[in-house]
């Protein structure tokens, strides 16, 4: 069976340091899933981690097992061409990461933060929550 | 979401589209979990998860917890973003 990449939101990694019992734990430690993230979001989550008092070494030891690649784009390039994806211009570096890393699955818990319709019809990318991921992963490894 | 209550197999068949048959094959199966009282089925809300929720039983579950810390980490989040955006001209 060919192995899925998908993209990382932020959200989804901070969850997995958060909770071991959660969706986007499991996701991250699924060994037949490839992960990827931007060096945008990896600072993202360096920050975020250090705001909830999760230990630099735990987020450390967790982006080891992820790739992880810069978009190298500028801000203005990045809002000409896909600010149109999002609805605040902030979250454009996510699309771009997801677009760029080759991925056609971005995994994220605020899907309401994408327009999803859009992204899957001009960049053929689908977004869906870890569960959901999960869930599609549990078919698919039946139907093989 | 899910009610603690149970469902018949005719219910379960109707929610489904299912034949009665096609259900009771699927509980001596195992892929539908009931529970036999005397001579009749009952199937818990929790085995019917996938109909409401899209998602099995412990993936929902999974997914529920992860969506406990969501509100804070969202709010750090859109802080740290709005920063890094306002800070940066290049990604």
């Amino acid at each position: 069976m060919e192995q899925l990449t998908v993209f990382l939101d932020t959200d989804v990694i901070i969850s997995s340091l958060l909770s071991r019992s959660g969706a986007s734990y499991e996701l991250i430690t699924h060994t037949k899933v490839k992960k990827i993230i931007s060096t945008a979001v990896k600072k993202e989550v360096i920050q975020v981690s250090k705001r909830h008092g999760i230990e630099p070494k735990k987020a450390t030891a967790l982006l080891k097992n992820i790739k992880i690649f810069s978009i190298n784009l500028s801000k203005e390039h990045i809002l000409k061409s896909y600010s149109k994806f999002v609805f605040d211009n902030e979250d454009s570096h996510v699309v771009v990461g997801a677009q760029k890393s080759g991925s056609n699955i971005l995994l994220t818990h605020n899907t309401k933060h994408y327009n999803i319709t859009k992204i899957k019809n001009d960049l053929d990318i689908v977004i869906m929550k870890p569960g959901n991921f999960l869930q599609y992963l549990r078919g698919r490894e039946k139907a093989n | 979401m899910l009610q603690p209550r149970t469902y018949t197999p005719e219910e379960v068949a109707g929610i489904l589209q299912l034949s009665k048959n096609t259900v009771y094959e699927l509980i001596g199966r195992g892929e539908i979990v009931a529970r036999k009282f005397g001579k009749v089925y009952r199937i818990p809300a929790s085995s019917m998860s996938f109909v409401f929720t899209g998602m099995d039983e412990d993936i929902y579950q999974a997914q529920l917890e992860d969506e406990k810390n969501l509100k804070r980490i969202e709010k750090t989040l859109r802080k740290v973003r709005k920063d890094t955006w306002n800070n940066s001209q290049s990604f």
